[in-house]
């Protein structure tokens, strides 16, 4: 497995675990049977600026302990992990493009759908709910994508 | 004329300039190994300007790194 094809799936495992994680806590500290249905771009808001930072710096955190695992097992493999690390390329950055172009086809897609959803009579909750599930969504195809193109070429 | 299967001579390219390595051929053209290694395998048909850029390391014409191997699934002659 190449070294992009891990850092992809490392993507998606923090990608989960971070937004499972902090939907549990939001969800046991505001959600749970308690929407108000006043204020809601106010708590959306709030919701979404806290998890921008907190996402931010679980992804940093997360892809320094990948480098260090990945520079310490290529080393008792006797590879040379410069290798690896190299910069973006003309390949990495057309597999970037085309990766990101289907992402955010997804998520349009999810936009309209939250914007449907305003057609029927759910709470305006429900609107914020699918456009973050599509942004999640998107993240994870976007990630596989790469790893596709990684894996099969192009 | 609906696809093309582009065949190349990287491998044979490198072992007659002094049997340069992939990551030697990676720096000289700007790229990482994995893309050379990619472009070896025909997994990744790379931009004019980094098959140009392979010609000049090699001093060959670019026709004679990457060829068509397949027209439509029909094999091409030489």
């Amino acid at each position: 497995m190449s070294y992009q094809e891990k850092k992809g799936i490392t993507n998606i495992i923090s990608s989960i675990l971070i937004t499972t994680i902090y939907s549990i806590v939001i969800y046991q500290k505001y959600l749970n049977g308690l929407l108000d249905d006043e204020n809601i771009f106010r708590f959306w808001a709030i919701i979404v600026l806290i998890f921008i930072p907190i996402s931010i710096v679980a992804r940093i955190i997360i892809m320094i302990i990948f480098h260090i695992v990945e520079s310490i097992v290529q080393t008792a493999k006797g590879n040379d992990i410069e290798d690896e690390l190299s910069s973006l390329d003309e390949r990495d950055r057309i597999f970037n493009m085309k990766a990101s172009s289907t992402a955010m086809y997804i998520f349009s897609l999810g936009f309209i759908i939250a914007l449907a959803t305003q057609l029927f009579d759910v709470s305006n909750h429900i609107f914020f709910i699918v456009i973050m599930v599509a942004g999640f969504l998107t993240d994870l195809v976007s990630e596989l994508m790469m790893i596709r193109y990684y894996r099969r070429g192009f | 004329m609906k696809k093309l299967t582009i065949g190349n001579n990287v491998r044979k390219q490198r072992f007659l300039k002094d049997e340069m390595t992939q990551k030697d051929l990676a720096q000289a053209v700007s790229v990482s190994r994995q893309t050379i290694v990619a472009i070896e395998k025909g997994q990744y048909s790379p931009t004019l300007e980094l098959c140009f850029k392979l010609a000049i390391v090699f001093d060959t014409p670019v026709d004679q790194i990457f060829f068509v191997e397949e027209i439509d699934g029909k094999k091409v002659k030489d």
